[in-house]
């Protein structure tokens, strides 16, 4: 049998916005802290660090997950889709462009989560029903909007990605 | 607040995974980390040893094995809850499981994780125990079983010995009527009070009703008291409040910012007549 030893410093081997980074982390680290403070990519925050609030809300392997509560050495093998990912340089996709449209935030700090929640509803249901993007959204909190500008948005971003596709 | 300083472990068999455990009384089991996380970072718990069960093969197993749903401990609350056979053989899985929390973390949260919190307010502890399942663990001293019954002893506080990990969860399905109920003040929010109800049909032979109470009462228990009104007797909503009054006076509640112990039995009374009477309708 071989046995495994543990460390407060652990190898990963994991794939970030498409691409592969092999890595050392921190045992304590969360998967957000290393992505805001190793991979300097800061468009994930961190709001209660206690599963919450859903502004650390990121995707692994395409689901919706808490970065404050996944350890960044869980993060082995599996591939990590950051708010970062969603638009091609300067041009905005069209969830993006719905958020900024329904002005679906004030402050910001919540919207990269509230983006990655819709992401992953959008992704495994491109039309869903007003009820069901609630329900989606529900682990996100945002203190600015009151909630229907960003209900909108996703609505009416499913439209366009709808016409978009024909 | 940040993480306490911890190491980290995965190895890649429960072999491995007992003998990590069981070297350092202070090392503990991550499974979805949906729970553990957040009390780690509230400086609630500091283990020395993280030992990740992510990395070892055929955990995440939902199948029909005879007349048992046999889960493994890494199945997520996603998964389960978007399984056919599971939607099929055991329906008050499926409706209990969606009050779990949020999609995010239904995303990563695991039944064995749950199972081993034994939180009160745990959907998966009050399921368990309401369906008579069961589970297999396994330590270095070697395996053994626990029905449910026999599993939640106390708030946070299951039978599960420190060195013992869940390596299978065992479901029973045959055909039995069902309810379920949740009360929280917010979608997603631990619920102040759950109700599992199971009542024997025609076909289900031997067993009488199973009633299960958490939130409110501190632990996951059963509201013998409401059982004994119903067995034997015709569901009717005449006696459905009546054992709701009888199981509602057997239990004692906890009193905090959440709610007083009066409001909890009122809201428990009420919540079980209403159970009692969905799981009547479903005979």
């Amino acid at each position: 049998m071989t046995s495994t030893s543990s460390s407060d410093r652990i190898e990963i081997d994991v794939e970030i916005n498409g691409r592969r980074r092999a890595v050392v982390v921190n045992a304590r680290d969360t998967l957000a802290d290393h992505l805001r403070n190793d991979q300097k990519l800061t468009g994930t925050k961190l709001g209660c660090e206690q599963g919450v609030c859903g502004a650390c809300t990121i995707l692994m392997d395409g689901a919706a997950v808490r970065s404050c509560l996944t350890l960044a050495a869980q993060g082995d093998g599996r591939s990590i889709r950051t708010v970062e990912d969603l638009s091609e340089g300067s041009s905005l996709s069209p969830l993006q462009e719905a958020f900024k449209k329904h002005h679906a935030l004030q402050c910001g700090f919540c919207t990269a989560g509230f983006l990655m929640s819709a992401t992953e509803l959008l992704e495994s249901n491109p039309s869903p029903t007003r009820d069901e993007v609630v329900e989606a959204l529900s682990g996100n909190f945002c203190r600015c909007t009151g909630y229907q500008t960003i209900v909108a948005a996703v609505l009416d971003a499913s439209e366009q990605i709808g016409n978009a596709n024909g | 607040m940040k993480l306490p300083a911890i190491n980290y472990a995965s190895p890649s068999s429960m072999e491995e995974a007992c003998d990590l455990l069981s070297t350092d009384e202070d090392s503990k089991i991550i499974a979805g980390g949906q729970s553990l996380l957040p009390v780690m970072a509230m400086r609630l718990a500091q283990p020395s040893v993280l030992i990740d069960l992510a990395k070892i093969p055929g955990l995440d197993a939902i199948e029909e094995s005879g007349n048992y749903m046999r889960l493994g401990p890494m199945a997520t609350h996603t998964s389960i809850l978007s399984s056919p056979v599971i939607s099929k053989n055991l329906p008050l899985m499926s409706a209990a499981g969606k009050y779990i929390a949020h999609r995010q973390i239904r995303n990563r949260g695991t039944l064995g994780g749950s199972l081993a919190h034994g939180d009160a307010a745990g959907e998966w502890p009050l399921v368990l125990l309401a369906l008579d399942g069961l589970v297999e663990v396994q330590s270095v001293r070697g395996k053994r079983t626990i029905e449910a019954d026999d599993l939640f002893v106390g708030p946070y506080m299951t039978s599960l010995a420190a060195d013992e990990i869940i390596t299978d969860v065992w479901i029973p399905f045959r055909p039995r009527a069902w309810g379920y109920g949740e009360f929280a003040r917010r979608a997603g929010d631990y619920g102040l009070a759950n109700i599992a109800v199971v009542l024997p049909t025609e076909d289900t032979g031997t067993s009488g009703a199973r009633i299960t109470v958490g939130g409110s009462v501190g632990k996951i228990q059963r509201v013998t008291a409401a059982e004994d009104v119903l067995n034997g007797s015709e569901v009717s909503p005449e006696l459905a409040k009546q054992a709701a009054e009888a199981g509602a006076s057997e239990l004692s509640y906890i009193s905090d910012m959440h709610g007083s112990a009066e409001f909890r039995r009122g809201l428990v009374q009420e919540l079980l007549r209403r159970t009692i009477v969905e799981a009547g309708e479903r005979i």
